[in-house]
């Protein structure tokens, strides 16, 4: 009897370990793990890279390491430390997470320059666009995780949030933060938005979607109207004449025929889009709800919709542009196979 | 031991000795009965194994060779979506998108790469519509065209045999000789924008429509030709579909679905409306009048329309229309006589004597004699895009035969220019009555006593 407790115990704390500490969003463990107090163990300022401690310079809020730093790994896995998402990876990552993973766009791969971001400390700025993003104007300088330059935290541009130019500084407290959802999307504290895009809503995966399965992925906030709360808008802030409300009728137009392909419009009701009623992973769809608590495999045409990263990666893929498939492949087939989610009568 | 000899018997009931791996039954145990199983379980594992492997290597080699086809559908399948022949532009082809690719006239966001472009409706490359002679699918359909080169000849070079002329759709709308001011004619894209727009009919378009789109489905069309150009013709493909499908059957091509007997949703040919009509229908001759090629594979069988897309049906779709101007046919049995009206000699009473204009080969052949109906294709006599110095659309070539140039004044008051059209299959053209539309033409009667008879 003992022995079969003991056991019982045991699974329960295995259990735990495996899939209890995952569902925990908010920062814990050692704070070493994160912070410095003088950036001097070694001999000199050291620094936590993707490359592991190197020789580096102090960051702010004591932290051993920039946003990639943490971020990143030299190994193929893409949740590690306990319970960080790895966007970068200096191997191919086995199961990037839903929004992609930088190493698609890395000297490591050197073929796949346009198939991301271009954020600094981790490639050059685009070749071509430069610090243009397509669709939108100049940003003055190269793409950044956080901040005035970049998606994350308070980068200036929702309607009542004043840029902070500094990464860290734009995210403070988010890592801290209680990130429960559901998820109001608040300007003015960090934790409270969907992967602390300011103002944005939206329900994160256990896992980020590493697992890939259509029973379990983030879901991720739409609206047919001009909202700003919507995982599109946040493309829109730099890609603006992508954005059905934010370019408006000169640049997509207001109703079929689009000039550009719409986002933030809901999936039609009728026509092949009907058939589109299983959520696949290769073209997600967003929820028009806050916090969705539906069936998340079901699609609802009519209801759910059209959003950016129903074709694109948001960090970047292996494929150009960041589609979420191989739009360019020789094989017709395969190019077309995000298509035909939606389009499903154009197989 | 008596389970041991149990067993042997089991043995002895159920395998064959020439399967048999162990011989000396006292030694006989549970194991080796299992061994004994496997053993010929694998015997037949091992053919089901080679014969799946050969299958798959097939179905592997097939991928390799055709591997758009593994999971083609409507697109796949058209001529657009063709890998080899399909859609290309320089801007987009030089980016590496494949042959066949949405990108090449749909850019999602007008701009790849830095790269930008006017953004047009449906997301093309270019706009839809500007005028009769300026929009989009004349990008490529063009002998000269900016984006593509795409040669497309007119339908009695296609599917009559005519010699070579106007290579390209664009051509046959626009060319000088398509116009009135040289006897030509062009089906007039204007009205047929204005007959489908804003959801007319139920039919699905958009206000501002692509006029090319009421016949032709850009996502399903597929290329069909005659032995001329991209033999061997196959009445399975079809470049057309029904414009009252639009919406309602959106993926549906208009004349690939047929079955002998013409069954529900297999009675797209010409043959089948010959019968709905209780008539026949005879191919006209292609290329020459020797007998040995009929419309519109060149081939000397089928004559009966089985091979021939219902372009009637097609056809009335809008021609059963008067909205904007549409000229509406009349086609059924109580319509035009080279339709399913009974063809029958003029004979009125009192105006009796009518002259009557004897039939040619092919059609003066024993079906006729006795007494079937021939029911025309509209193709027959007119083309669908644009005639070079005709008008109402006349086809240059007809039942095997040259068509003489329209001249001055134009036909309808010409009847020579008539002349040269109906005799391509009838003989004893009559002119005591003058010119031929005095009495001929689509939905034109004569009175006679106790009705009225269709002379045309």
């Amino acid at each position: 009897m003992i022995k079969i407790v003991t056991k019982l115990v045991s699974l329960f704390a295995i259990c735990s370990l495996l899939y209890v500490l995952p569902l925990e969003a908010k920062v814990t463990g050692a704070c070493s793990n994160c912070h410095t107090m003088h950036s001097s163990q070694s001999s000199a300022p050291q620094e936590w890279t993707e490359k592991g401690w190197i020789p580096g310079t102090a960051n702010p809020a004591l932290l051993v390491a920039t946003c990639i730093g943490c971020h990143s790994s030299t190994t193929a896995g893409t949740i590690l430390y306990g319970n960080t998402p790895i966007v970068l990876n200096t191997l191919t990552p086995t199961a990037p997470l839903a929004g992609g993973n930088f190493y698609f766009i890395t000297p490591d791969n050197a073929t796949g320059h346009a198939n991301g971001h271009n954020i600094a400390g981790i490639d050059v700025a685009d070749v071509t666009l430069g610090f243009i993003p397509p669709g939108g104007t100049s940003l003055g300088s190269q793409l950044r995780c956080s901040g005035t330059y970049g998606c994350h935290g308070h980068n200036g541009r929702q309607s009542g949030d004043s840029a902070v130019e500094d990464e860290t500084q734009a995210i403070k407290g988010a890592h801290h933060g209680d990130d429960t959802p559901p998820l109001e999307g608040s300007l003015t504290d960090v934790a409270r938005n969907y992967r602390f895009l300011l103002g944005i809503k939206g329900t994160e995966d256990d896992d980020w979607e590493q697992d890939n399965t259509n029973t379990s992925h983030n879901e991720y906030k739409g609206s047919t109207s001009s909202a700003t709360d919507t995982i599109s808008y946040l493309c829109a802030e730099c890609h603006g004449k992508f954005h059905t409300w934010v370019g408006g009728p000169s640049e997509v137009g207001t109703a079929s025929p689009w000039l550009r392909h719409p986002t933030d419009i809901a999936l039609k009701l009728t026509g092949e889009y009907s058939a589109y009623t299983i959520y696949d992973m290769t073209a997600p769809v967003a929820r028009p709800e806050d916090n969705y608590t539906g069936d998340p495999t079901n699609v609802r045409p009519g209801t759910d919709i059209l959003m950016c990263l129903s074709c694109h990666r948001a960090h970047a893929s292996p494929f150009f542009k960041m589609v979420r498939w191989d739009y360019k492949s020789s094989n017709l087939s395969e190019a077309l196979s995000g298509c035909n989610v939606c389009h499903t009568s154009k197989n | 031991m008596p389970d041991v000899i149990k067993r042997s018997e089991f043995m002895k009931k159920y395998l064959k000795n020439n399967r048999r791996l162990i011989h000396n039954f006292k030694f006989v145990s549970l194991r080796s009965i299992f061994y004994a199983l496997c053993s010929m379980l694998s015997a037949h594992v091992f053919k089901l194994l080679a014969l799946s492997s050969m299958l798959l290597a097939f179905l592997i080699l097939c991928w390799i060779l055709y591997p758009d086809k593994a999971n083609s559908g409507p697109y796949l399948n058209s001529a657009h979506g063709n890998s080899i022949y399909g859609v290309n532009r320089p801007r987009t082809s030089g980016f590496g998108y494949a042959v066949g690719n949405c990108v090449h006239c749909h850019e999602q966001h007008a701009s790849i790469a830095g790269q930008t472009i006017t953004p047009y409706g449906y997301e093309l490359f270019y706009d839809h519509w500007v005028e009769i002679c300026d929009l989009f699918c004349y990008r490529c359909h063009n002998q000269g065209g900016v984006e593509m080169q795409v040669n497309n000849y007119p339908y009695s070079v296609n599917f009559g045999g005519e010699p070579l002329f106007y290579e390209s759709i664009y051509k046959q709308f626009c060319d000088l000789n398509s116009t009135g001011s040289t006897c030509g004619s062009r089906h007039n894209l204007v009205p047929i924008r204005n007959l489908i727009d804003n959801n007319a009919f139920g039919w699905g378009y958009p206000a501002d429509p692509d006029p090319c789109s009421a016949c032709h489905n850009p996502h399903t069309v597929q290329r069909i030709g005659s032995k001329q150009y991209h033999a061997p013709y196959n009445p399975d493909k079809s470049p057309i579909s029904l414009p009252s499908e639009h919406a309602n059957n959106p993926t549906n091509l208009w004349g690939d679905d047929y079955q002998v007997g013409c069954p529900l949703g297999k009675k797209e040919r010409l043959i089948c409306y010959a019968s709905s009509v209780v008539g026949v229908y005879q191919s006209p001759y292609y290329g020459n009048t020797t007998g040995t090629m009929y419309e519109p594979s060149g081939n000397s069988t089928p004559t009966d329309g089985s091979d021939l897309p219902d372009y009637v049906s097609f056809c009335l779709d809008c021609h059963s229309k008067s909205e904007t101007g549409t000229k509406v046919i009349h086609w059924d049995t109580s319509g035009d006589k080279h339709g399913g009206k009974i063809s029958g000699d003029v004979d009125c009473g009192a105006l009796s004597g009518f002259e009557n204009g004897d039939l040619r080969a092919p059609y003066n052949d024993a079906l006729k004699e006795a007494g079937n109906n021939y029911v025309l294709s509209c193709t027959d006599c007119h083309e669908p895009h644009g005639a070079k110095n005709r008008t109402d659309l006349l086809r240059r070539f007809i039942n095997g035969e040259a068509v003489p140039a329209d001249t001055a004044p134009c036909m309808d008051s010409d009847v020579n220019d008539w002349i040269a059209i109906c005799e391509r299959c009838h003989t004893n053209i009559h002119v005591s009555f003058g010119n031929c539309t005095v009495c001929h033409g689509h939905n034109t009667s004569i009175g006679c006593p106790g009705g009225t008879t269709r002379t045309f």
